[in-house]
């Protein structure tokens, strides 16, 4: 049985800025903003566990797996191959997956556990979540031009 | 915010689902845990604010019924709460407080002082955990 613990969500904000000031003022949480023009997107990682997402284009694509505000609940899992197998016999497939620049392979299995948009991925041991996504130092405050690979067309 | 003080961490995610039991079978299934790791909290049942039906808590997640906790202005999400792990929860609760939140619950939750706030700052409702725990 693989180790498993859903350990980040992303969530659908209006205004990334904002919300990520606001979040930074109050609670202290720290963002590196990714520019994922491939995917009409903005997003803000760290290592709080909390995402935020904000569109650029009116229609994105990945939109179809979102549930109102969560565009994702992010399962870190120790052995990405033995969770997706566990997710296969209870029912659901594999809707696409990615890979991260820094090698972080994230497996979207589309609406799972009830309908909740489900993700699996796998973080190398002693990295950092932010360096682990993105294969730059986390000391850099702003990242641009962020492209993932997808290894499915169906996320592209 | 005091440079001194840790990030905080979210330490679990509460979803409002139609079928708790049934996502938690299929949580325990597919993640793993003995009934040990993924038995229902303690502070939760009727007594817990605002809810009528027992959480149930494993792996990250927070289950709960979904006609206790969503949203009426957001129907179509199933996110209910983001509990952060606090290093001071008395001093992030003022932050908080002083940034126009209001605080809809302060109870005990797995052994730990949990301050639930609505959605004031950034949209997002958030709850402060005492500890620095994720897990």
């Amino acid at each position: 049985m693989t180790t498993a613990r859903l350990d980040r969500i992303a969530v659908v904000v209006d205004d990334l800025d904002t919300a990520t000031a606001q979040l930074s003022e109050v609670l202290g949480l720290q963002f590196v903003v990714l520019e994922v023009d491939a995917m009409g997107l903005r997003v803000a990682i760290g290592e709080s566990g909390l995402e935020l997402v904000e569109k650029t284009r009116d229609e994105v694509d990945i939109e179809r797996v979102w549930r109102g505000e969560v565009a994702s609940l992010e399962v870190r899992v120790d052995d990405i191959d033995a969770a997706v197998a566990a997710m296969n016999r209870i029912g659901y497939e594999v809707d696409h997956s990615l890979v991260t620049p820094g090698g972080v392979q994230k497996v979207q299995m589309g609406h799972a556990m009830g309908g909740l948009p489900t993700l699996l991925y796998h973080v190398p041991a002693g990295a950092s979540y932010v360096e682990a996504v993105t294969g730059r130092s986390a000391d850099q405050e702003r990242y641009e031009a962020y492209t993932p690979t997808f290894d499915s067309p169906a996320a592209s | 915010m005091s440079t001194a003080a840790p990030e905080p961490r979210l330490h679990r995610i509460a979803l409002a689902v139609d079928d708790l039991a049934d996502v938690a079978a299929e949580i325990t299934a597919a993640f793993g845990g003995d009934e040990s790791d993924t038995a229902p909290d303690t502070g939760g049942g009727p007594g817990r604010a605002g809810r009528a039906e027992t959480p149930w808590i494993g792996a990250g997640y927070e289950l709960i019924a979904a006609g206790d906790q969503r949203s009426e202005d957001r129907p179509d999400s199933p996110l209910a709460g983001l509990v952060f792990a606090v290093a001071d929860l008395d001093a992030a609760t003022a932050r908080m407080l002083a940034a126009g939140a209001t605080v809809v619950a302060d109870e005990v939750i797995d052994g730990a002082r949990e301050v639930r706030f609505d959605r004031a700052v950034a949209g997002l409702p958030i709850t402060l955990r005492a500890g620095t725990s994720a897990n």
